[in-house]
């Protein structure tokens, strides 16, 4: 095959896969979203049907979600009762409800799924839940009001976002303690992982910080008024 | 060069372009950021304070809890338009639940 044929076969490739995403996102694809809603549920939602699908209840004011990889869990943050719910996502049933620390807010599960994150606002903790005993196996002391909570992509690095006291709490997830505290300023609220391990800040004030991957450095800062929450897509 | 391009267009196509960053404000403005070139590339807003996000893995949307406006919203990230908004009572966070 020459390279033109390559190419052109290159092309059709692409251009199948482009036609199955636009199909796929009018369609809906089957997504499920999970949607934590006051006092005390989380909303199952097709979103490409705009339909709740189902209601499960969890504790009370129920915050941060997150899926084990396989999409068999759903944990989900209980800041009013001081526990995590955990949703089997094919029985749409909560299975067990974990203690963690006080007010928790954000979950992050590991790529591996082993392990699940809760930071817990009320009294600066890190919950780290065994996610094949469902049991709670550590809590790390990070710094103030931790909110927003992401794992490296390679899983040995918890990142966890600090509001109360202006920093990022850098987690090892082997030996659960604290590798490194990064002052970033501001009121951190949330944190993300980009595929190439670069960290992102939403600071909770005026600006999203971006972090080199291994260093940590500041490589950037961009300004956006009241950063709240961030994703990567 | 004409390799080059077309290679890029492929890979547009396909879906395989540089990861994009989406912060949301407090007061719903949502910051698109290049995340290579750490530009903003657009600008859109939601309505009533922004609690959760989440992106999805395989359609062009990214899910947005509006808590004070009680409702959860799916933006289309090629048109940063809102095209689903689904009712529910003060939403806090949200995730989209793996599909693997």
């Amino acid at each position: 095959m020459g390279a033109k044929e390559k190419l052109t076969f290159l092309f059709l490739c692409a251009l199948c896969v482009s036609v199955v995403q636009v199909c796929l996102g009018c369609a809906g694809a089957g997504e499920v979203i999970y949607v934590s809603c006051t006092p005390d549920k989380v909303a199952v939602i097709d979103p490409g049907l705009g339909k709740i699908i189902s209601f499960v209840r969890v504790g009370s004011r129920p915050q941060g979600i997150a899926f084990t990889p396989d999409g068999r869990l759903a944990f989900v943050a209980n800041s009013g009762s001081d526990s995590v719910s955990v949703i089997n996502t094919a029985k749409l049933k909560v299975v067990k409800t974990i203690p963690a620390g006080s007010k928790p807010c954000d979950v992050a599960a590991t790529p591996d799924g082993e392990l699940v994150l809760v930071s817990c606002f009320g009294d600066g903790t890190l919950t780290v839940i065994d996610s094949r005993t469902l049991e709670s196996t550590a809590s790390v002391t990070v710094g103030e009001e931790p909110a927003g909570v992401a794992v490296s992509p390679e899983g040995g690095i918890a990142y966890v976002a600090c509001s109360g006291s202006g920093t990022l709490s850098v987690v090892s997830t082997a030996t659960f303690e604290i590798e490194r505290v990064i002052e970033v300023g501001g009121r951190p609220m949330d944190v993300a992982v980009l595929p190439d391990g670069r960290v992102v800040v939403a600071d909770g004030t005026g600006w999203v910080i971006f972090l080199e991957g291994e260093t940590l450095k500041v490589a950037g800062r961009v300004r956006h008024r009241n950063a709240w929450r961030v994703t990567v897509k | 060069m004409k390799l080059t391009g077309a290679i890029i267009l492929i890979c547009a196509m396909a879906g395989c372009s540089a990861p994009m960053v989406y912060v949301a404000s407090s007061k719903g403005d949502v910051a698109v950021i290049d995340a290579s070139s750490r530009k903003v590339v657009a600008t859109f807003h939601v309505e009533g304070g922004p609690e959760g996000i989440a992106a999805s893995e395989s359609r062009p949307r990214v899910y947005i809890a509006n808590f004070w406006g009680n409702a959860v919203v799916g933006v289309n990230t090629r048109t940063h338009k809102v095209e689903e908004e689904i009712r529910c009572y003060y939403p806090w966070g949200v995730a989209v639940k793996p599909t693997r």
